[in-house]
Formats: structure tokens, sequence, C-alpha cells
């Protein structure tokens, strides 16, 4: 089994390739950037190869012309079907980040009922910020919002508007409130990944929302081999995500279950 | 050997993105695709590039634009502080339109969204299209809107990135005289 963290940085570094962009700020503006990203990657981040899935689908509700993003919603459809939430587990450098910082050896908050539930705001989040917002600012100001961009995405602050702010003295003056507010939601991820497991992606990820409905039916992704598997349930009890079974639109395929069955009833591969 | 073939495969495929995107990124503030010449600051000569005037149709030059400063403007319909911007543009070309020529400059990537949205509007300042990859690598442009002032003998006297009100519009537009 290739280690997963190794998959993980490689691709964080695969959808950043732009390295020069970290020397001087500058967002790459290839042709790449007409290409989605499995992940969420924010586009305006400086090593950026490709567009952000998230921030794609909301420009089609951002300004004074709406549209059905087809070709947006054609890439994730794509992603969702073949891997589904095992592109969070694999193939995102958010996810990674969030990882990283669990690594901080301090107590942590292990998954409980409250988790579970909480883990049903990223779809009230997604439907909220993806698809309302834009339309009530469209509504009400003749121009829809990147709502989930601009309110909430601490990827987007992390991985673009602290680099941009740190080389482009002209986007540093116009930082107000609006930054202060991203910033504190950054920290404030930043600070719940060290003792929750994956907070961001378990509670607020629109993309894994997504991604998550498609969990079942993808082609890639945990199954159990039911015949062998003699329900212990030893996998649920070592799930660091809010699954309540192997595979379901919880799971990201972090292989954790896999490790620790008994009659090694799980794996992970092609599901059909 | 599997995963060495596999850790092999990755590095290779890390090299060579890395490796094709450094020509492109080299071009993003201080290329020269298909200006004259490349600018990223105040008091160098303004890149002198094409547009195609949206009431028209006709293509200028910015260099055709003679004896008076020029305010240009880059924006696009997708850009909501962009679009908030344009009702004060609007009202500061009437007032300095004999002063100054103005260049209300699309980035869309179709041009008959702004048209469209001009004329829904009723906006009476001059509306431009250009290429707008072109445009923003020649200018350094990051983030719009993004406004310059080119003096009368072509260079650029003042920058400003993000959304004006009318009298921040007001004060930058005076940095012509």
């Amino acid at each position: 089994m290739v280690k997963r963290k190794l998959v993980q940085i490689c691709t964080a570094l695969l959808y950043n390739g732009n390295f020069a962009g970290f020397t001087d700020g500058n967002i790459w503006k290839g042709s790449s950037k007409n290409l989605c990203l499995p992940g969420l990657n924010c586009y305006s981040c400086p090593g950026a190869l490709g567009a952000c899935p998230l921030g794609s689908l909301q420009s089609s509700l951002s300004g004074v012309f709406l549209r059905i993003p087809f070709y947006v919603l054609g890439f994730i459809l794509l992603f969702a079907l073949i891997f589904a939430r095992l592109i969070c587990g694999w193939g995102c450098p958010f996810g990674l980040v969030q990882e990283l910082l669990y690594k901080i050896p301090t107590p942590k908050l292990q998954r409980n009922r409250f988790t579970y539930l909480l883990s049903y705001l990223k779809y009230f989040i997604a439907l909220i910020f993806l698809l309302l917002l834009p339309l009530a600012f469209y509504h009400f100001t003749g121009s829809g919002v990147p709502a989930f961009c601009k309110f909430i995405c601490p990827a987007g602050t992390l991985e673009a508007a602290l680099p941009l702010a740190f080389f482009k003295p002209q986007l540093r003056e116009l930082l107000g409130q609006l930054f202060i507010w991203k910033l504190t939601l950054l920290c404030l991820t930043v600070l719940a990944a060290i003792f929750i497991y994956r907070p961001f992606c378990r509670f607020i990820c629109p993309l894994g929302a997504i991604y998550g409905l498609f969990n079942k039916i993808s082609l890639f992704g945990m199954k159990v081999n039911t015949v062998k598997c003699i329900n212990c349930d030893r996998c649920m009890e070592h799930c660091k995500m809010d699954c309540r079974h192997v595979g379901d639109s919880e799971c990201i395929a972090c292989g954790e279950c896999r490790k620790v069955c008994p009659v090694k009833a799980i794996s992970l591969g092609k599901k059909i | 050997m599997k995963k060495f073939l596999l850790t092999l495969s990755m590095t290779a495929l890390l090299l060579f993105t890395a490796g094709c995107s450094c020509p492109f990124s080299a071009k993003t503030a201080d290329s020269k695709p298909q200006m004259n010449t490349a600018a990223a600051s105040a008091a160098e000569a303004a890149p002198d590039f094409s547009y195609k005037e949206l009431g028209s149709g006709k293509t200028m030059r910015l260099s055709d634009l003679k004896g008076k400063p020029v305010f240009i403007n880059f924006w696009a319909t997708w850009c909501p502080p962009c679009v908030g911007e344009l009702p004060h543009i609007e009202k500061k070309y009437a007032e300095y339109k004999d002063k100054m020529h103005f260049v209300i400059l699309s980035v869309d990537d179709n041009e008959q969204d702004p048209a469209r949205f001009i004329q829904s509007k009723g906006y009476t300042f001059p509306a431009a299209y250009g290429d707008h990859q072109a445009l923003g690598r020649a200018y350094g442009i990051d983030a719009i809107p993004a406004s310059y002032i080119i003096s009368a003998d072509g260079h650029i006297v003042a920058r400003i990135v993000g959304s004006m009100n009318e009298s921040s519009l007001d004060a930058f537009l005076q940095k012509a005289f």
C-alpha cells in the first residue's frame, strides 16, 4: 500500500507546481488554469496550476450574469464518479494541512454523536454559500458574489490571501474587516485542527459534502468483503471521520479501518 | 518495486510541472507578448495596446489617444466590486470627458457580456474590450478593478487596485493634472 501521506504531499506540490509564484506572488496565468483541480486549492494561490472546483462553481453565480456551470459541474461529476471523497483523503492540500496540524501532540477530541450531527452542517453550508447567498446578492444588488470564497474559505486565506498580501503592497492596502474575519476563521480552523481530526473537512467543506454524495457509487473507494467481515466494529471504533459504515458519505478512504481489521476484510481499490 | 516506480513517476511528474511552469511564470509580470514595452510601475511608459470600442466596433490603440491624460479601468462583469464602481465612473465621465480620455476596458473572456451589460445600464462612457490575458500580463494585473492614469505623453502616473467610491475616484482622477 502506497503511503497516503506521500501521495498527499505529491498532489499538494503538483497542484501548486508554479513554485516561482511563491517567490514573487504572481498568479499563474497559463492555460492549465482552465482545468479544475480535484481538491480544494485556491485559484489565486500563486503556485496553483489549476482552478479550484468550488471557486469555479461560484464564479458562474458571480457578477451580473448568472450561468449554469456545465463545464465545472462536469469536472466535479467526473472526479466524484471516479474517486468521490478519496480525493479528500489523498488529493486535497488543505486536508493535508489539517492532518499535519493534528500530529501536534495534544489531547484530542474523539468523534462522538455531536460530531456526527455536526457533519451535516457542511450540506447546509454548501446550499447556503454556494447557491442561496449568491442568488440573494444577485437579487438585491444586481450582482452575485462567490459567497463561500469571500466569507468562509480558510484555504483561500492561507494559500492566496496571505502570500498575495505578503508580496503585493497594493493588495495589502485593500485589506480590511473582511480580511480580519477571514483570518480569524483561518486561525480557528488551524486551532481546531490541532485538537480535532480534519474539522474543516468533516463539518464545513462543501466540496467534501458534494463528493460524499457519490461515495457509495464511485469507481474507487473503501470496500468491505462481507463474507470475511465478522462485524466486530473495530473499523468504526478507529475511524477518525464521522462514518457510520466503511465507505459511507463521510469516508475519505484514509485506510485507518483497513489497518485495524482483524480479518483483513477491508480494502481500498476499485469497487466495481 | 511497484512503490518505487510510483514514487519515481510522481517525482518525475512534479519536476516536469515545475519545469513547465517556470517559463510561464516569468511572463506574468515582465513579459512583452504583443505589447511594445513592459511596465509594472508608475513613471514608466504605459504599454501600448489595441482594443475594440464596444460602441462603434472600431479597433483603437492606446497611442491613438493623444493630447490628454487617459484613465484606464480594467473591469469584468463577473467582478462585483468592478460593477459597483461603474456608476461612479459614469458620473465622473460626464465631468471629466473634456479633460481626459476614458477607456473602460473589460477583461471578460467574451465581448458580448460587457457589451450587453453596458447597454442594459445605459452607460455612456467609452467601453472597450481587449485581449485580457495579454493586457493582464503587460500591466501586471493580479486583481481587478485596477485603474491607471496615463499622462498625455504616455507614462503611467498613478495606479490603484480596488474599487473606488465617488470621492476616491475624483481624487484619483485629479492625479492626472
